[in-house]
């Protein structure tokens, strides 16, 4: 069978798409996540009563079936019991999907006792959803565990982790069906799957991916799979690939710098569905063929063969033969129309290809260093608090507020007319009490030593040495570290758009700290920016009974 | 002798809403802790004057500078102008007192409310809101308390706990939306950040309480719910079925007025004596004036002619008071057209008609905040599953954005039309993620089951 078909059989809705359509011995993928150690846990009795839970997508069922496998049970006499509840033989209880039928007062009963008292195994998957009314079920009816089930859930798995990226990867690029098919140099996916296991390119790949996963879109092994196979395969069948394969300008679309930052089929532009292939639409969205970088431009334009890397014949041939005026032209219509494609396709090409290009025309400034700082200890983090608060000041301010280190108080409640104007306090609360913190340090689920995390956001935390509970917090996203980080540089300046997700959070956390902090000082000195040319100074002595204003 | 205005003003506990949600929660707190005088105490009025003519003691500056600062300070701390008063943000609580004159609309349901509020419920309130001011507030806080610490001590209001199930008055539904409003606007007191935001969410969850109150004292059956659907402004299922719930609504409680209409004209009649459908105009223009208002007009020339129309004197009043637009007090149609409007107030209606391409949100994003904030110490979760928020919101509140198992079979058998109610229960989720999205409240573990952050 040819790669593409078994790739393509990955892609959403196709005939691979989930386990269940899988058929028996035909070639597949296989990823070595972390999480199938718990098979062997299962075989060694180590593991006896689990729960996989995460959305579809996330590899329960593949998982489950793996565990099935290695506990010598036949799969379709466990598939076929699911119509009555469940498989229940020889100690093992199985439930490969609590959503398939109601949740019936016997069955909460039944599942509560075979988890209590797992006899060789008990598994159980179940969607969040499900399980949530599950435990709300348990909680209802007053059933609690004498020992609490291990809780796997896939969806907290990260899959552009440095670690499951290269297993992703591994198991997609590496697997036997390639050496079977025996492809020519020349083929589109031969190509493709060459330039994939770069490791430079592979790394570019995934810090693009990265961008959806640090911006809060939860990614599946499924949404992987078939936004790999689309790239790979230029979503092509082998015979449109090898009609394609043998005309170079054809083909320039479809190589993997192209067809990783396409467009997505049936998108409808000004519509409301999300496209299908979510993360090519991430993808898309961060184009760097739509990103300006005008000194990188002028050398894709003017020297694309004196670069630090070479760029693919079929590129170099289109810069050759298509970026000037032909004789029979009487517009210039069609030839900024090819100048517009080479751009898009040099800078797509030089973005994933060479350090220089990523560099660019990655759309963040601060991304490195916020991973860095995501994964840092947070002992480690106190140098980052500086720029972060003084990045507040300044956003709070309206710009107005920038050589403070400490944080002023800024008064953000209400919806008075008067809201336009800035309002604080010079009651300063000082670097040191604050903490920055990532999100895995903050909360940490039982079963998370199976799958591999990565943390999504940082949280600056107030007062530094409280119980995490009685803190107050700011998470501390992508786009908030970008606006605060970018206005405290010395370049400064604020991004074009402020996103009013950060600044709810701003302002919900700037008004649980104008309550926390209390004054000390006996006369509270207050600054009111009222209009762009009206500013007073408040000095309030409650003492005495008197504001002065100046 | 009650009239059957004053009767219907009685039973509802309002005669229609304020102009703006916020002064309700104003009113709330000024008849919380202090007696609802219609005169103003002297010590009330001085503030009023001292405010509005900058004349402020304990400031201190030059001239320019103070009359700058007091200018800005008044606009900052004014919550409404209206043709008969101006109100301001309760920063300290004596501002809540003076009057912008709307307060006779809602002043039965809030002095109901406030009656279940006990010593302490009073005093927690106090210590939350005032006791932990954020600075700025204080600022403003202590600024008027120096106006009034030399003038004459305003008693505080006397204020006797009675349960709301005591009061023979309310319905079983009714009495259960004061207990939960006394409920969240506690919880809230202690989330919000200062008197300001407490005063703007509190005045939204007022509205909520007071229309879905005027619901359940009209026991108009809910079993088709209230349905707040974010994505009424994109997709033309949600938006139909939205109009139709509110239209079924606004039908029913129209009829539970016309029914009560009839027993409070009925009771009226018996209050004042003599027969109840006189056949002479000059008897039932004399009914009338005693019943309903001296001035009322019901019973014109052509008496006889209405009376054969509308069968008898209840049904030409009915019909005056229902149709006339001048109509002498339109008390009717006022209390009628107070709970749409409240629903709009509160975020819960679209204020546009079903044709309107306008966008405009259903279910608006500022009554979801403050929903979650009132949800939090209550749930005592930071962060849970939406749509567990959902089945929450569904029963405390009878808001629901999801055509769930309690009312999908009068979905299907009444709006077969509409489609599939997952593709409009899909469109609501979206919409309502995306309100969530926008606010920093949403976190996706899942597309399937993403998580409302109730804490940041």
């Amino acid at each position: 069978m040819h790669p593409a078909e078994i790739l393509q059989g990955y892609r959403l809705g196709g005939h691979q798409a989930t386990v269940e359509l899988q058929k028996a011995g035909m070639p597949s993928v296989h990823i070595d996540f972390d999480v199938l150690r718990l098979v062997e846990d299962v075989r060694a009795g180590n593991v006896k009563a689990v729960i996989l839970t995460g959305t579809a997508g996330d590899g329960k069922t593949y998982l489950a079936y793996r565990v099935i496998d290695a506990l010598g049970l036949d799969r379709a006499a466990v598939a076929a019991a699911q119509s009555q509840g469940g498989y229940n033989q020889d100690g093992v209880y199985t439930d490969l999907d609590l959503s398939a039928g109601p949740l019936t007062s016997a069955r909460v009963q039944r599942l509560h006792q075979v988890l209590s008292k797992p006899g060789r195994l008990t598994l159980v998957c179940a969607n969040e959803g499900k399980l949530s009314e599950l435990e709300e079920r348990f909680r209802a009816s007053g059933l609690d565990f004498p020992q609490v089930p291990l809780r796997i859930n896939l969806s907290r798995r990260s899959l552009v982790s440095p670690e499951a990226w290269t297993k992703v990867l591994h198991g997609v690029l590496d697997a036997s069906f390639w050496d079977e098919a025996n492809l020519p140099d020349a083929d589109l996916l031969a190509r493709n799957r060459a330039a994939l296991q770069d490791a430079q390119m592979a790394e570019h790949v995934r810090r693009y991916l990265l961008l959806p996963y640090l911006l809060g879109e939860p990614i599946t092994v499924r949404e992987v799979l078939s936004f790999l196979a689309y790239v790979l395969t230029g979503g092509l069948t082998p015979a449109q690939a090898a009609e394609v394969s043998n005309d170079g300008i054809r083909l320039l679309p479809y190589l993997l710098f192209n067809a990783l930052f396409s467009e997505p089929d049936g998108y409808v532009h000004g519509g409301r569905a999300v496209p299908v292939e979510k993360l090519l639409w991430w993808m898309f969205r961060f184009d760097p063929g739509a990103t300006a970088n005008p000194q990188t431009d002028l050398q894709l334009l003017t020297r694309l063969d004196q670069l630090d890397v070479a760029p693919p014949d079929e590129l170099c041939h289109y810069w050759r033969s298509e970026m000037v005026v032909r004789p029979e032209e009487e517009s210039d219509t069609k030839y900024r129309e090819r100048v517009a494609r080479f751009m898009r396709y040099a800078r797509r090409w030089y973005a994933l290809f060479s350090d220089t290009g990523h560099r660019a025309y990655f759309p963040f400034r601060y991304f490195d260093q916020y991973v860095d700082d995501l994964l840092m200890r947070s002992e480690n983090l106190d140098n980052q608090i500086s720029p972060l608060v003084k990045g507040l000041n300044l956003l709070l301010s309206g710009g107005q507020v920038g050589g403070e280190f400490d944080l002023n108080l800024y008064h953000t409640a209400g919806q008075s007319i008067a809201q336009r104007s800035v309002v604080y306090s010079k009651t300063q609360v000082g670097l040191g009490d604050f903490c920055l913190v990532s999100d895995l340090t903050s909360g940490h689920v039982g079963g998370d030593m199976y799958v591999e995390c990565h943390p999504r956001r940082l949280y600056l935390c107030y007062p530094a040495e409280a119980d995490p509970d009685n803190q107050i917090r700011l998470p501390v996203s992508l786009l908030l570290y970008e606006v605060l980080m970018g206005a405290a540089s010395p370049e400064g300046g604020f991004p074009a758009t402020l996103w009013a997700k950060e600044r709810h959070t701003v302002g919900r956390f700037m008004g649980a700290l104008n309550r926390r902090v209390k004054e000390k000082s006996p006369v509270a000195q207050f600054v009111v920016l009222a209009k762009a040319n009206s500013t007073f100074n408040l000095a309030h002595d409650s003492k005495n009974q008197r504001i002065t204003v100046s | 002798m009650a009239t059957v205005p004053e009767k219907f003003a009685h039973y509802y506990c309002a005669r229609r809403e304020m102009s703006d949600p916020a002064d309700l929660a104003r009113l709330f707190v000024a008849r919380l802790f202090y007696p609802a005088d219609t005169r103003l105490p002297a010590t009330v009025t001085h503030l009023v004057e001292a405010l509005k003519h900058g004349k402020l003691k304990g400031l201190a500056g030059s001239k320019a500078d103070v009359g700058k600062s007091v200018e800005w300070l008044r606009a900052f701390i004014t919550l409404g102008w209206r043709t008969r008063g101006v109100s301001y943000y309760p920063l300290h609580p004596m501002l809540s007192r003076p009057l912008n004159r709307e307060e006779p609309r809602v002043d039965g349901f809030i002095l109901t409310l406030v009656q279940s509020f006990s010593s302490a419920d009073r005093q927690h309130l106090h210590n939350a809101l005032w006791g932990n001011l954020p600075p700025f507030e204080k600022v403003i806080h202590d600024l008027v308390q120096w106006q009034i610490e030399e003038a004459e001590q305003t008693p505080m209001a006397i204020v006797e706990q009675t349960r709301p199930g005591m009061d023979s008055n309310l319905t079983p539904a009714a009495t259960a939306i004061l207990e939960q409003t006394r409920e969240d606007l506690l919880a809230l007191a202690a989330e919000v950040n200062g008197v300001q935001d407490f005063t703007d969410h509190a005045g939204r969850l007022l509205a909520l309480a007071l229309t879905r109150f005027f619901l359940a004292q009209a026991n108009v059956d809910m079993t088709l719910p209230i349905y707040a659907a974010p994505a009424a402004d994109s997709h033309e299922g949600v938006r139909t079925l939205a109009h139709e719930a509110i239209e079924v609504h606004r039908a029913r409680f129209e009829q539970a007025l016309h029914r009560q209409f009839e027993a409070f004209f009925q009771g009226a009649v018996a209050e004042v004596g003599g027969a109840s459908d006189p056949s002479s105009a000059a008897g039932a223009r004399d009914l009338t004036e005693r019943i309903f208002n001296p001035k009322a007009n019901i019973v014109s020339g052509q008496y006889a002619d209405l009376r054969e129309e509308y069968g008898s004197l209840c049904g030409v009043s009915y019909h005056y008071y229902w149709h006339h637009s001048g109509a002498r007090s339109r008390f009717l149609r006022q209390l009628h057209t107070a709970q749409l409007n409240l629903a709009k107030k509160a975020g819960i209606a679209n204020s546009r008609s079903r044709y309107s391409t306008w966008h405009y949100y259903w279910l608006a994003p500022s009554l979801v905040e403050t929903l979650l904030l009132v949800s939090r110490p209550r749930l005592m979760r930071d962060r849970m599953l939406v749509v567990e928020l959902l089945r929450d919101w569904r029963k405390r509140y009878g808001l629901t954005m999801l055509i769930d198992d309690s009312w999908q079979d009068i979905y299907r058998a009444n709006f077969p039309g509409l489609g599939n109610p997952e593709a409009l229960n899909e469109a609501n989720q979206r919409r309502f993620n995306v309100i969530l999205s926008e606010r920093g409240r949403l976190h996706k573990n899942s597309d399937d089951f993403p998580w409302v952050v109730l804490r940041d």
